[in-house]
């Protein structure tokens, strides 16, 4: 079965696709974390993690959760403030306001 | 039962609301987090910067919220996003019990780093 894709149901996939990403992430970031308890482990986990990649990465992580945030409020506001009457105005405010931070923090990170 | 003319937040379904309302905390604790993680390059990386921040009772409490509420939410949407496809009794409950398993394996991981961190040398 196939649904057609308004402009808001691209933000309904966007929405599932972050979450099961930062989903993917907290349990590896707890693992991870857990390493804490014996410095040298830490060390060297926090070694790799310097990794160019690892950091375009991490670069990716924070838009992901900035989408995922943003669009998070954004159905709070349709289910609670009426929001729905104007939810493809915040779709909009959503993704370039993403897009903004991303950029931002892009240059934050590697300027 | 029908709901139409109640609201989707009026239908009494406990998993629908209690997702908003953890993810309006969650909203607020990762900007925190975010603040108090990578504030400065050492605040997030330096093991004795960090060992010293969680030693702070309410800092370990902010993050036990976070880890209990961060793994419901994520979990709780992957669940629900499972729902959405049709398969067999067997198999859903199959899933759950891995999703449930995974959640309170990692939930107790992340509770017993924060409760029994050494303390900096």
């Amino acid at each position: 079965m196939r649904y057609v894709k308004h402009y808001g149901t691209w933000g309904y996939i966007l929405h599932r696709l972050s979450g099961l990403a930062l989903t993917g992430y907290i349990l590896i970031h707890i693992y991870l974390v857990s390493g804490l308890h014996n410095r040298p482990v830490w060390d060297q986990e926090m070694q790799i993690f310097r990794h160019p990649a690892l950091m375009v990465l991490e670069w990716f992580l924070f838009s992901v959760v900035v989408y995922h945030s943003l669009n998070g409020l954004r159905i709070f506001m349709i289910d609670y403030f009426n929001g729905a009457r104007y939810q493809k105005q915040l779709l909009t405010g959503v993704l370039v306001l993403s897009v903004i931070l991303f950029a931002g923090m892009g240059a934050i990170m590697f300027l | 039962m029908s709901f139409k003319f109640e609201g989707a937040s009026k239908s009494g379904s406990f998993g629908w609301y209690f997702q908003r309302v953890t993810g309006v905390v969650l909203f607020i604790q990762v900007l925190a987090h975010f603040y108090i993680a990578h504030r400065t390059w050492d605040a997030g990386h330096d093991w004795p910067t960090i060992i010293a921040r969680l030693s702070n009772p309410y800092m370990q409490m902010f993050y036990l919220v976070f880890v209990a509420l961060g793994l419901y939410h994520g979990l709780n949407g992957l669940w629900s996003i499972i729902r959405d496809y049709h398969m067999s009794e067997g198999r859903r409950q199959f899933i759950f019990g891995v999703i449930v398993t995974v959640g309170v394996f990692i939930g107790v991981l992340g509770f017993i780093t924060m409760l029994t961190l050494p303390s900096v040398q």
